[in-house]
């Protein structure tokens, strides 16, 4: 008796789960390296037993929010003139050494660090190729990027920023403060390439958030309404069935 | 719902971006003001199904899993250290750096800030002093029956002394460097303090290798770029606008529900 509100209350938690989801991409839609996020439903059906099954289906399938996933495009490619800002053109992540252990990013915002070496706004340190970081000596002015990530300053070479892909880019965890967790063996990416004094903004598309978001509420609202006369038949049942004859 | 205090962090956030702006516009004519930029970055994250869990008996994983982040928040202010726009003062004592290096005060406690803004003049005792009459290290005297003052690119300064016929050197101005000018701590009138993020200063001759060189009879004006400002304002203000659509819209389910039976 109760089972069409609560095929339909799974739908309402599930378009919540989405405006969640929405929210969250239009708050980071300034935010270097972010990348948007999508919701994926899945059906889960349930089997009926006992008296009283619906005519002709002997099933019920409620929603469930299955899994949010990260959209890959390269956000838009944003020019600031910093030296350390590094932008990563195509596939690739840069690798920075936190207290957890390396992460990846997206965001090339870095910054050289009071002891000479490389790194993010929060000082975890950028890696090279060999997973060390980058160090500078103190005296260097001139700073310049290649494409290939070779760092060299005017005494010459500094060392080789490393590029790196998991082998299952929808598999990061994702940890805030613009890091992810590989979570898949990483490999360096062959021919990568490197943009200096830009950075990769997010790849959020406010009007597209804007009309997923519309389309939600509405979405929400239709469900609501059929709980809503759900309610009102299960009333005029049981008003019904208890009428007493005079 | 998150999504109220998801949409509530990001127009928090727009709000700190809005106000960075609204300062690089106010100090746009600022001598040696340096733009700043706000930066954010991603709250952290809910695991509603974590990534790489078993979804089975037989070790299948979950291969991307329901995380809902929290929001966004500020993560840096920082300055952008371009060189300014230089300005031709034609004054003797306005000196610009081209370059790299800060000019070093020294502040009435002792303590030693930097600054890029070199519009100096004279104090009664003839001493070469900032705006506030500050002294600039390291102390150069300008005699008193002096007729002209000559700064070279070197910072060498020479005074015309009437009656003599060759420049007579009284001092040298010298600049400092710092491994990270980014992160030196902005004091207010123009002055900054060296802070662990940047580093030692390191103090040397202007145009060593390392060091800018100076221009006599320039001042250095801000970097603000008007017109990024402006568009920066702009994304700033549409960011908020669309913000609090989520706010209005989460809103609205959140009726739809309490009106329902």
């Amino acid at each position: 008796m109760q089972l069409p509100t609560y095929v339909a209350l799974s739908r309402l938690v599930a378009q919540q789960r989405s405006m969640d989801v929405t929210a969250m991409n239009l708050a980071n839609a300034n935010t270097p390296g972010f990348k948007a996020e999508r919701t994926v439903f899945s059906d889960w059906i349930s089997k009926q037993d006992g008296p009283g099954l619906p005519q002709g289906g002997k099933t019920v399938a409620f929603t469930q929010d299955r899994a949010t996933y990260r959209e890959q495009q390269a956000g838009a490619i944003e020019h600031t003139g910093n030296p350390f800002d590094l932008a990563v053109s195509g596939p690739g992540y840069f690798t920075v050494d936190t207290a957890q252990g390396p992460r990846l990013t997206r965001a090339g915002r870095f910054t050289p660090l009071a002891d000479g070496r490389i790194g993010d706004v929060d000082g975890n340190a950028l890696l090279d190729k060999a997973g060390r970081p980058i160090r500078l000596s103190g005296n260097e002015t001139q700073i310049t990027v290649n494409g290939d990530g070779s760092v060299n300053s005017e005494n010459g070479p500094v060392g080789t920023i490393g590029i790196v892909q998991p082998s299952d880019v929808n598999r990061m965890t994702a940890e805030g403060g613009r890091l992810l967790r590989a979570d898949t063996p990483t490999a360096a990416v062959t021919a990568p390439h490197l943009v200096q004094g830009a950075i990769e903004g997010s790849n959020v598309q406010p009007i597209l958030e804007l009309t997923r978001m519309m389309a939600d509420l509405r979405s929400f609202e239709f469900t609501s309404q059929f709980v809503q006369s759900e309610a009102d038949r299960q009333q005029s049942s049981i008003d019904k069935l208890t009428q007493v004859k005079a | 719902m998150r999504a109220l205090d998801i949409a509530g962090t990001g127009m928090q956030a727009q709000q700190t971006n809005v106000e960075v702006i609204s300062n690089n516009i106010a100090n746009m004519t600022t001598n040696g003001f340096k733009r700043r930029r706000a930066e954010f970055q991603d709250l952290i994250y809910q695991n509603l199904r974590r990534v790489g869990s078993n979804s089975s008996d037989n070790g299948t994983v979950v291969p991307s899993g329901a995380q809902v982040g929290l929001g966004v928040k500020t993560a840096a202010i920082y300055r952008i250290h371009e060189q300014g726009n230089l300005q031709q003062t034609s004054n003797s004592l306005d000196i610009a750096i081209q370059g790299h290096g800060f000019f070093a005060i020294t502040l009435p406690s002792g303590d030693t800030a930097y600054t890029r803004d070199g519009a100096f003049s004279l104090s009664p005792a003839g001493q070469i002093v900032t705006a506030d009459g500050y002294t600039v290290s390291p102390g150069v005297t300008v005699p008193p029956n002096a007729t002209d003052v000559m700064i070279n690119s070197a910072g060498e300064v020479q005074v015309k002394i009437d009656g003599t016929v060759a420049p007579q050197t009284v001092g040298t101005l010298q600049i400092a460097t710092f491994a990270n000018p980014a992160g030196l701590e902005a004091q207010g009138d123009n002055l900054l303090l060296a802070s662990a993020a940047s580093g030692n200063a390191v103090v040397g001759t202007p145009s060593t290798p390392g060091f800018g060189s100076v221009m006599q009879g320039f001042v250095e004006t801000s970097n603000v770029n008007v017109v990024t400002e402006i568009t920066n304002l702009i994304t700033a203000q549409r960011a908020y606008e669309m913000n609090s659509r989520v706010i209005t819209t989460t809103d609205q389910m959140q009726s739809t529900l309490t009106n329902l039976r």
